[in-house]
């Protein structure tokens, strides 16, 4: 019964900064671009948000600097690949490598340094008060994060800004119309800039739970392609934020499989748990792809 | 009102700012942008930390220029770069993303070095190095033939899968380098056992140079002679302007994409090969990293051009040299450098033409 829980626990730790980048992402697919920018924008905001979080011990300061960290990269996507036409994948590749250097650079004195202890800050975890007493699931869910919580919520506010709110559709016909959208009297230009920052302010604010509340800590490249994983993953929900929660977390139980087979000393070769992870995802984007033809974007057919 | 002043400062203005427009629309103007403003930016960020913004590019220029030994390595680095932009270039002339040379490489490296120190060890040197070489294709091309047949058979984004993919391989060496393939004399240091002596490229001019650059430069020209002179070249460019019209036209786009893509991998893998014939000798962890994902974005510089890709693979090689002796000489990460060098590629892609799409 523990071992369920800490699998679950972990699932959950390990799956929300993917959750983050793979919602800020849908929002960008939905308008047509595909920002596989998220790697960076991820990596900038566990850096720039471990930094705020050693610096001031301030969460709120912590989140709202990888969130900016994270919408800068999203920008330069943006403007790429919406003003310059530059290849999607092709620019995101330079900004996940651009990321990669300025982290190496800046983040020179945050490597050793462990954040552990900064409970009173809103660091810590925080037992939700009915809810935490579930046998097995409440441990497991309900005594988290605060980034955690919201990352519970963001997959359905995500659904209900698509599906029932009039903003929501105008940013699905950018992705599938745009001269709609233009005759409707919006920008889809304007549209898409606020698609692909949001994706990227998204994914920042993954890093920095990734960083500050998941590992405690930051490494060069710690981030090691979850924003492709996440890109990946987009598709295997087939562009529906509310199937988020289930791509999401199958990535998280592959990392808490990791853990939970190092624990009990399985002998299973570290590097295939390691591996593990990415080759779900790519198996996963086998069935799905494989299987019915997905309710892709109108501009996605084109790139992918 | 305002319109009419407009037109009427019109004939005079316009005159001035189509000159001043030709001057800055100009090719030199943007290459001197390019090389200007990363540069710039660069040094700022390098001054932003207190280092001393002449002497790093000091360092920069010295590590690539300042001895023979330095211009062998950015010569060996560029021998990959060279080879793992053809991998890109070749898939993205029929329409496909090839961002798997990465991991083709590695595959091609670890299979040689595998063949090399087992079944090929007693073959003689002009058997033995073509043997080697071509292990290596055919190993890239095995790891490539995984991403080809999940595009075309389940669908899945060639993209996301090559990438996917890279990492996967970064594992799977790992584990054969910790276990299986680890050198029982190595003092445990996760390395493949030694490949026979008579298989190894001679280096030159006491640096670690060797044929390998001909190799990459005659695949690069290669590969143009293929794509613009030869029957199977005017199949590829077909199938790169306009899919549908190849297929009415009918070419069997799939199998050629299919064909592409596989020697596209195994280019990949001959960088690789080279790797292993020339300077490692053995496969090791970590060699030859960031080359395949480099190796793309070289591609993207020049737009797809085979034998334009020599020279940025020369720029790419150049900075990566000097990102490890900035690692020495100032203490700055090796991973620094990728700063300038996508500060080159983002203001290429901000100044340079727009694409047709």
């Amino acid at each position: 019964m523990r071992d369920l829980t800490t699998v679950l626990a972990c699932m959950i730790s390990a799956g929300t900064p993917i959750l983050y980048a793979l919602i800020g992402d849908l929002i960008g697919e939905r308008a047509g671009i595909i920002s596989l920018s998220v790697e960076g924008s991820m990596l900038c905001g566990a850096c720039i948000g471990f930094g705020t979080a050693v610096a001031t011990h301030n969460m709120l300061f912590a989140v709202l600097s990888g969130a900016l960290a994270g919408g800068l990269i999203g920008f330069c996507q943006a403007f790429l690949t919406i003003d310059r036409k530059s290849n999607m994948m092709a620019s995101g590749f330079v900004l996940m490598f651009f990321a990669m250097g300025l982290t190496a650079f800046y983040g020179r004195s945050l490597l050793n340094i462990s954040i552990g202890g900064a409970n009173s800050a809103g660091l810590g975890k925080i037992a939700i008060p009915v809810l935490s007493k579930i046998p097995v699931l409440g441990t497991a869910l309900f005594t988290q994060d605060i980034l955690t919580y919201i990352s519970y919520l963001l997959p359905l506010i995500v659904y209900f800004f698509i599906y029932k709110t009039k903003y929501g559709l105008i940013l699905c016909s950018v992705g599938e119309r745009p001269e709609v959208t233009l005759a409707y009297g919006y920008n889809p230009r304007l549209i898409q800039y606020g698609a692909v920052i949001m994706a990227g302010v998204l994914a920042g604010i993954g890093g920095v739970q990734m960083s500050v509340i998941y590992t405690m800590g930051w490494a060069n490249n710690m981030v090691n392609g979850r924003g492709f994983i996440a890109t990946a993953l987009v598709i295997l929900c087939s562009w529906k934020p509310q199937r988020a929660y289930l791509a999401a977390y199958l990535f998280g139980l592959a990392q808490a499989l990791q853990i939970f087979l190092q624990v009990h000393s399985v002998p299973v070769s570290m590097y295939i748990t390691l591996m593990l992870p990415y080759l779900l995802t790519l198996v996963a984007l086998g069935f799905i792809s494989s299987s019915k033809k997905p309710t892709m974007p109108e501009k996605l057919k084109i790139v992918i | 009102m305002k319109t009419k002043t407009a037109a009427a400062k019109q004939p005079s203005d316009a005159g001035r700012s189509v000159a001043l427009g030709s001057f800055f629309d100009s090719t030199p103007f943007r290459a001197l942008i390019c090389f200007v403003a990363p540069v710039t930016i660069f040094g700022l960020l390098l001054a932003s930390e207190g280092k001393s913004v002449f002497e790093t590019y000091k360092t920069i220029y010295f590590s690539i220029f300042g001895s023979v030994y330095g211009i062998g390595e950015v010569v060996i680095r560029a021998t990959y770069l060279i080879l793992t932009s053809i991998a890109a270039i070749l898939p993205a002339r029929v329409g496909l993303a090839n961002a798997g040379g990465e991991g083709q490489m590695a595959m091609g490296a670890v299979g040689t070095a595998v063949v090399g120190s087992t079944i090929f060890s007693r073959l003689v040197t002009p058997v033995g190095i073509p043997m080697m070489l071509l292990a290596g294709m055919f190993f890239g091309a095995l790891w490539a033939g995984i991403g080809i047949y999940c595009y075309m058979r389940l669908g899945m984004n060639e993209t996301l899968t090559t990438i996917l993919m890279n990492y996967i391989s970064t594992f799977i060496i790992a584990m054969l380098l910790f276990g299986v393939l680890r050198d029982p004399k190595g003092w445990n240091y996760p390395q493949t056992v030694q490949i026979a002596k008579q298989l190894r490229f001679n280096m030159y001019f006491g640096t670690r140079m060797n044929v390998g650059i001909f190799i990459a430069i005659a695949m690069a020209f290669f590969v143009w002679f293929v794509i613009n002179k030869t029957k199977a070249g005017f199949v590829i460019r077909t199938i790169g302007g306009n899919q549908n019209a190849a297929r009415f036209a009918g070419i069997n786009v799939k199998k050629v994409q299919a064909l592409v893509f596989l020697a596209a991998g195994a280019v990949a893998g001959l960088a690789g090969a080279i790797m292993i014939v020339g300077v490692e000798g053995r496969m090791r962890t970590g060699a030859g990293e960031t080359m395949g994902f480099m190796g793309f974005l070289a591609a993207g510089m020049v737009k797809n051009s085979p034998v334009l890709a020599i020279l940025s693979a020369f720029l790419i090689g150049a900075l990566n040299v000097a990102g490890n002796s900035m690692e020495i000489k100032t203490g700055l990460p090796a991973a620094s450098i990728q700063i300038l060098i996508m500060l080159v590629l983002l203001t290429i892609m901000t100044v340079g033409g727009k694409k047709k799409s």
